[in-house]
């Protein structure tokens, strides 16, 4: 079956206007649904389930779309909620069925509509799983949330540039709510990317002109476990002026986002997270400032454990172990679960000839994260210093295979535009 | 500078000891300084690289870099061979101003063009060169890597060059039915059957302005990233021996692997006695070929630790050099990326595994935002330890625009402290060095005779250099030409090992691929600081025959004949 693009993209519409519109606009988002459905083809599936019941199936199905194409919503869903019971393995039905149920608002039943369909679909399961993570997220169900969102984005999203934008503002902002602003930071950049690919005569003016991307970036930038919905109106300006640099870093104008930064530091110089935010800028093209500004951050915010992890990491690559020792260790003890920092620690343990305290630590940094490909290579080449070739090249195949996936996902996400 | 050829032909198993008087001089002048000077003005060098820039951003446009030196005269003097593009979106070389140049060293410091005699203009758009003496007859032919045909120039001894491409097979390296865009080559024996095989690494697929649009700073366009392309396989031609060579690629395992192939580096990492294969990846895994006894390459790279920098990932690999940095006999690698990669250096420790030292070496600070092209590697103050160079510039020419980088940036030149540290001393190496520009090629070689290694650079639209070796001290330096008999003919391949009277050792291989798209000095050259005369040089050849020669007097070129 062809998961109808189109329809996902209604979906995605409606969950917007449904968390941002009051409910007088949101009754719009429907009739954009009821003109999407008159688009819709019918499937070699919709032929195959006709066929296992030619009399009564057919009827059903045809009521069903016709109560679907006329924004009938209860009657849809009463009539699709019968054709997937006599053809459960019908996906095209169960996607109908999830998102009629997503529209009317009652998300744990799409949910699990969706759940069905991702179960069933063999071609394209990404959109359901995408379609499952922002179910959950309606249901405030984050973790969950995310994990839906993360899977359907490994298995593909499609080609469709709004529905791919909107998976990856909401994986954006799921991922800052739950502490991965890193992660947030990147999702949210291929959505700018995808806006300003849509935007070609005024890619930056279009990216700057979406508030609630600015907020998003502005969040995650200033690693403020938060949703946009949330944000408190005292903290809306400097978020947002936050979110205007991050932005204009998305879009590689690093000279724009250089006079954001001056505007931020000024106005909001004791503001946790804008010294980080700031130093991560610098650490492209001025490393030794950005080291300054990691530490005016932990002097501003002395608990930031992120700003001694870019400590370390930096002085790391100096090849100053010593003191990028103090800052790992630091970081370590201010969040032991974090695997970056027992990354960091173990790599200059390494550097500075402690191999077993090395191999301590990034086995910790596994045990936290086995997913992540840079720990194993890190764990290989410790290994490999402690002549420990077998357990080595396990490492490594480990890196290669988790690095390929990487990779694949990596290429999926490639906007077809901006670079 | 007069200089002395002492001819020492031996005997197989002959050891002959030159008699010299050992004069125990004063220490190597460790305070001196590495210094260069532009010596392009009077050298009548005159060559402008052409890419023909588009609005289009085609991607070979910001990547031509070949330099190649020659003595296609053997006249004893380096000449030196330069790359150009061509018109977009022809390919083609439509007028003089794409024609790759041939300069004749009149040993004078001036240098002729004599391209159209030597019948060397080519007619596409090309990238890199590597020099060899393909039919073992004495006079060093010239092959050229290119985004359209390839081409192998083989040398008549008359100043002239015929083009036998067709004839030898060697033009056209393919992938999926289509040529590939080929960035740099290399010539080696990978079999030690005495005949110079030839290595091509490909960089990706490309069609003429079918580039995607890429935009920086959300509206300027700009070449784009390489993840934007498809990777190639690298081709392995065998030569045949009789003018011809077979494409071996699948046969030996190489076309297993693909990347986007820059800077390739041969030298026998392992000690087995067969010369394997570096390879510089743009944007991915670097490769390692493991050469199986001249019969099949496994890929290594991963598993010795010279894949990915000591972070994991892949960088913008680009010129590449495998020698012993650090005399310990292992050879090392290093090679230049772009800018927050840094240029990895690559420890061989033995034992078939590379540490990565980029850190403690100094140079991941050094070079953190540099963009590098060409490198390569030569003890400039003839101390007894390699230091390194590289030719810079950023990939975009528009970078300014959207960040606070610039396109020129001077090139850079890494100063050997041992132990494996470097420390930057571009500053101190005169104002010359200190110039700005769009770099793209760098080759080493000693263009005086004079023992001290100069460097030609090329500029992308802008005017090749003459990097003149003006350091002055009291060090005193050693070269050898080496001449294969039953091995090929320039040696290429064959190991030296220099002890001085302190029994301190150095090591070098003979070989003219290094940095990218660049074929370099062929002589091998070492420092040897205070020291007047080698106390033993040990020669391995590529066939395993082993050639001891003893105290060997300092400040010469020795030509040393196989036995």
């Amino acid at each position: 079956m062809k998961v109808g693009d189109q329809r996902i993209v209604v979906a995605l519409i409606f969950a917007f206007c449904l968390m941002a519109l009051p409910q007088s606009e949101a009754s719009g988002c429907r009739s954009e649904i009821r003109e999407s459905m008159a688009v819709r083809n019918q499937t070699t599936d919709n032929k195959q389930a006709q066929d296992a019941n030619p009399e009564s199936l057919e009827k059903l199905v045809e009521r069903a779309q016709a109560a679907m194409d006329s924004d009938r919503v209860p009657e849809a869903i009463r009539l699709y909620d019968r054709v997937t019971s006599l053809r459960p393995d019908w996906s095209e039905g169960w996607w109908h069925l999830g998102t009629l149920l997503f529209d009317a608002g009652r998300f744990r039943e799409a949910r699990d509509a969706f759940a069905h369909f991702a179960s069933i679909e063999r071609k394209q399961p990404g959109p359901g799983f995408a379609m499952i993570g922002l179910s959950e997220f309606q249901l405030k169900h984050y973790a969950r949330a995310l994990q839906a969102l993360e899977r359907g984005r490994k298995l593909g999203l499609g080609t469709n540039p709004d529905f791919v934008r909107s998976v990856l503002f909401h994986d954006g902002i799921t991922n800052a709510l739950l502490g991965k602003p890193e992660i947030a930071l990147q999702r949210l950049t291929l959505t700018a990317n995808h806006i300003a690919a849509a935007h070609p005569e005024a890619p930056e003016d279009a990216v700057l002109a979406d508030l609630k991307l600015l907020d998003a970036f502005g969040i995650a930038a200033l690693r403020i476990p938060k949703l946009p919905s949330d944000l408190a109106a005292l903290q809306t300006p400097v978020v947002r002026l936050a979110g205007r640099a991050q932005a204009l870093i998305a879009l590689q104008d690093r000279l724009a986002a250089e006079k954001e930064f001056k505007q931020l530091l000024a106005l909001y110089p004791s503001e946790p997270g804008v010294h980080y935010m700031y130093g991560v800028f610098l650490l492209k093209g001025h490393p030794a400032l950005a080291i300054d500004e990691f530490r005016r951050e932990i002097e501003v915010f002395p608990s930031h454990q992120a700003a001694r992890i870019q400590l370390a990491l930096e002085f790391l690559r100096a090849a100053e172990y010593e003191q990028g020792l103090k800052y790992a260790r630091e970081a370590v003890g201010l969040a032991p679960e974090n695997f970056v920092a027992h990354i960091a620690c173990g790599r200059l343990w390494l550097a500075l000839g402690k191999t077993n305290r090395a191999l301590q630590e990034l086995r910790t940094a596994v045990k936290l994260t086995p997913g992540s490909p840079d720990v194993h290579f890190a764990l290989s080449q410790a290994l490999s210093e402690a002549g420990r070739n077998g357990e080595a090249a396990r490492e490594r195949a480990e890196f290669e295979r988790l690095k390929a996936l990487t990779d694949t996902a990596e290429r999926q996400e490639v906007p077809d535009s901006p670079c | 500078m007069i200089r002395f050829l002492l001819s020492i032909a031996l005997s197989m198993a002959a050891i002959v000891t030159l008699t010299v008087t050992i004069v125990i001089a004063a220490q190597a002048d460790k305070s001196s300084r590495i210094r260069f000077e532009d010596v392009t003005g009077r050298s009548s060098l005159d060559f402008l690289t052409d890419s023909s820039p588009t609005p289009n951003k085609n991607q070979p446009e910001t990547m031509i870099s070949g330099i190649g030196l020659i003595d296609y005269d053997n006249d004893g003097y380096l000449d030196i061979f330069l790359i150009n593009g061509a018109a977009i979106p022809s390919l083609r070389k439509e007028s003089p101003k794409y024609y790759n140049r041939l300069f004749h060293n009149n040993h004078d410091g001036t240098f002729t063009d004599v391209t159209e005699r030597a019948g060397l203009v080519g007619d596409g758009y090309d990238m890199g060169v590597a020099i060899g003496d393909f039919d073992n007859d004495g006079w060093q032919d010239i092959y050229v890597a290119s985004v359209t045909k390839n081409h192998l120039y083989r040398n008549n001894g008359d100043g002239t060059f015929t083009d036998v491409t067709d004839k030898a097979g060697v033009g056209t390296p393919t992938y999926k039915g289509r040529k590939m865009w080929s960035a740099a080559a290399g010539w080696m024996d990978y079999n030690n059957d005495g005949k110079l095989d030839l290595f091509v690494s490909n960089y990706c697929r490309w069609e003429v302005n079918k580039d995607p649009v890429c935009l920086s700073g959300g509206r300027l366009r700009a070449y784009c990233h390489p993840k934007f392309y498809e990777p190639l396989p690298s081709t392995l031609y065998r030569n045949n021996g009789d003018g011809t060579f077979t494409d071996v690629s699948d046969e030996t395992g190489i076309s297993k692997k693909l990347g986007k192939g820059m800077g390739v580096g041969f030298n026998d990492y392992d000690g087995d006695g067969f010369i394997d294969i570096f390879v510089a990846n743009d944007n991915m895994a670097n490769a390692l070929f493991h050469n199986l006894k001249g019969k099949a390459f496994e890929e290594v790279a991963m598993d010795v630790g010279v894949a990915y920098s000591e972070n994991g990932k892949a960088v913008s690999g680009m010129g590449a050099e495998f020698r012993d940095l650090d005399n310990d006999g292992l050879p090392d690698i290093w090679h230049t990326a772009t800018e927050l990669e840094t240029f990895p250096l690559f420890r061989n420790r033995g034992k078939g595994i590379f540490i990565d030292v980029t850190g403690r070496s100094g140079l991941a600070r050094a070079t953190l935002e540099m963009s590098g092209w060409s490198n390569g590697v030569a003890d400039f103050d003839n101390d007894g330890l390699k230091d390194l160079f590289v030719a810079r510039g950023n990939v975009l020419d528009n970078v300014a625009e959207f960040t606070n980088r610039t396109y020129p940036e001077p090139n850079s030149i890494f100063r050997n402290l041992g132990k494996m540290t470097f420390e930057d001393v571009t500053a101190q190496a005169g104002p010359d060095m200190q110039r700005a520009e769009p770099y793209r090629g760098a080759v080493i070689g000693d263009l005086f005779n004079d023992g001290h290694m100069d460097i030609v650079v090329t500029v992308l639209n802008g005017k090749a250099r003459i990097l003149r070796n003006v350091a002055s001290n009291a060090n005193n330096w050693v070269t050898f030409r080496l001449q294969g008999t039953k091995n090929n003919r320039m040696a290429i391949g064959a190991q030296l090992k220099v002890t001085t009277e302190d029994g301190a050792s150095q090591y070098d291989i003979v070989s003219t691929s290094a940095g990218y798209g660049a074929s370099r000095d062929p002589l091998p050259h070492f420092g040897l600081g205070r020291f007047k005369a080698v106390k033993q040089l040990e020669v391995r050849w590529p066939s395993g025959v082993r050639q001891v020669l003893t105290d060997i007097p300092a400040n010469q070129i020795h030509q040393i004949v196989e036995p």
